[in-house]
């Protein structure tokens, strides 16, 4: 592991998803590093040249000469390469599967509907209610479903007792809603008891704990900021 | 499957082109996230599927797509064994997940489903729409090969099918408007819509649809918006004490 470059991760400053590819890079020990890229740069050259649909993140590895887009190709690439001691997924055909719905339900089925929330939340010209509630109607059934299932099967993790993949490709989304974060506020995530567990337990992972800090600090700058905008006016 | 089901189409083409047996096992919208099919998929949507052979219960159309190739596309008919091809079929069908399907959708929502009519939303979803049609007619028009990976059909072209095939109603616009500075994409397209298989497929979805006397947003026939529906849905819940 030692002798492999960096691998670079195309990022753009607070965006969640490219932070699901690095939850998993720091699990697996691989050297890796951040490469952020302007949000208003995403959509021209020469980005567009590694990803012609300009979103992040995009995974250079300069190892095996790959590039490749879409968060969910990236993980499904570090797991097939760099996770033969089969850390973070499993080989049985049962669990190997189970564990890919629940990848294609993260997505698929959280990541678009809570970004369509901050979408409308924050950024949208108008503010439209009914999209907004529509949206936050979507998020807090997606916490419940991951909620359910867990009191439902009893286990710490998504698919058995072992981390996998799936729960850390989970979190960026799940982190930005609730209480104190940017989306979704008063939407108070404790009432969901398995699934506040199960994010906690996640944390408390070395790996992910050192990853969080650093979107927890960019995502602190930008509400310290938003405050200060609001008490100018 | 059930209402509107690009989804399940999407499974089908596969299954079919496969030459694999499947049975359809189609349900109404109103008990889509109810038990007993909350059992087989938790997050209340389609498809899923089982498969007597290996004893696999399986939800999320991406994680069945692969699935599917992994346990029966054995001579990668529609599949690439080498590392780059592989990653790249992935690669496009996460685009088609998480970058396409959900997009159309928000799209057709907005335009067709919502209790309002909202025209920035509208807008906001159209033009993602010509978007995505512009990322792959470029990528399309760049490839000597008229597939997105290799030189021939594979999964990741066909999973693009069933939300594309729809577009003239989503949009209500016609073909000529929909496909318009997009050839490399409508070319594509229609080899695809052009296979036996998927044309048989059509006339099973329409059957279906009729069977379940639904209009091709999903709608029962009879009722006038999505919002009615879900209304009357609640009302027959209340009714049978659920």
């Amino acid at each position: 592991m030692s002798n492999l470059q960096p691998l670079i991760v195309y990022s753009s400053g607070p965006a969640p998803n490219p932070y699901k590819v690095a939850f998993v890079l720091e699990e697996l020990g691989l050297p890796w590093k951040f490469e952020s890229i302007p949000m208003s740069d995403l959509k021209k050259e020469p980005y567009t040249n590694l990803n012609p649909n300009g979103r992040v993140p995009t995974l250079a590895d300069p190892n095996k000469d790959i590039i490749i887009w879409e968060s969910g190709a990236i993980v499904d690439y570090l797991i097939e390469e760099y996770d033969q001691d089969a850390k973070l997924h499993y080989t049985t055909l049962k669990e190997k599967n189970a564990t890919r719905s629940w990848q294609y339900f993260q997505v698929s089925g959280q990541g678009p509907y809570f970004g369509q929330l901050g979408w409308f939340e924050q950024h949208h010209a108008e503010k439209i209610p009914s999209a907004i509630e529509r949206y936050t109607n979507e998020v807090k059934r997606v916490i419940d479903v991951v909620d359910g299932h867990l009191a439902k099967n009893g286990t710490d993790f998504l698919v058995g007792d072992k981390v996998t993949y799936a729960d850390l490709m989970l979190i960026p989304y799940f982190k930005a809603v609730g209480k104190g974060s940017l989306m979704a506020k008063d939407v108070d995530t404790s009432q969901w008891v398995h699934y506040t567990a199960w994010m906690k337990r996640l944390h408390d992972r070395p790996a992910v704990a050192k990853v969080a800090k650093t979107y927890d600090d960019i995502w602190e700058q930008i509400l310290a900021g938003q405050e200060a905008d609001k008490n100018k006016d | 499957m059930t209402t509107f089901p690009s989804k399940p189409i999407r499974v089908l083409f596969l299954l079919e082109e496969l030459g694999l047996n499947y049975e359809i096992k189609s349900f109404r919208f109103d008990d889509v996230k109810k038990k007993p099919f909350i059992d087989v998929n938790p997050n209340g949507r389609v498809p899923a599927i089982e498969d007597p052979n290996t004893g696999i219960v399986l939800w999320e159309s991406g994680a069945i797509y692969q699935y599917v190739i992994e346990q029966y596309d054995i001579y990668h008919r529609f599949s690439y064994e080498t590392s780059k091809e592989r990653h790249a079929c992935n690669q496009w069908l996460h685009f088609q997940m998480s970058g396409q399907g959900p997009y159309y959708g928000q799209c057709s929502w907005f335009m067709h489903l919502h209790k309002e009519q909202l025209p920035s939303a509208i807008d906001r979803y159209t033009a993602e729409v010509k978007r995505i049609i512009g990322v792959l007619e470029g990528v399309l028009a760049a490839r000597e090969s008229q597939w997105l990976v290799g030189d021939k059909m594979t999964f990741a072209d066909m999973a693009f099918m069933p939300w594309n095939f729809r577009l003239s109603e989503v949009l209500k616009k016609s073909w000529d408007e929909v496909w318009e500075g997009a050839p490399h994409v409508r070319a594509w397209h229609e080899s695809m819509a052009n296979l036996p298989s998927w044309q048989r497929l059509m006339v099973t979805r329409d059957r279906i649809m009729e069977e379940q006397k639904l209009q091709w947003n999903g709608v029962p026939k009879g009722i006038e918006t999505f919002n009615d529906y879900e209304n009357q849905i609640a009302a027959n819940d209340a009714a049978e004490g659920r």
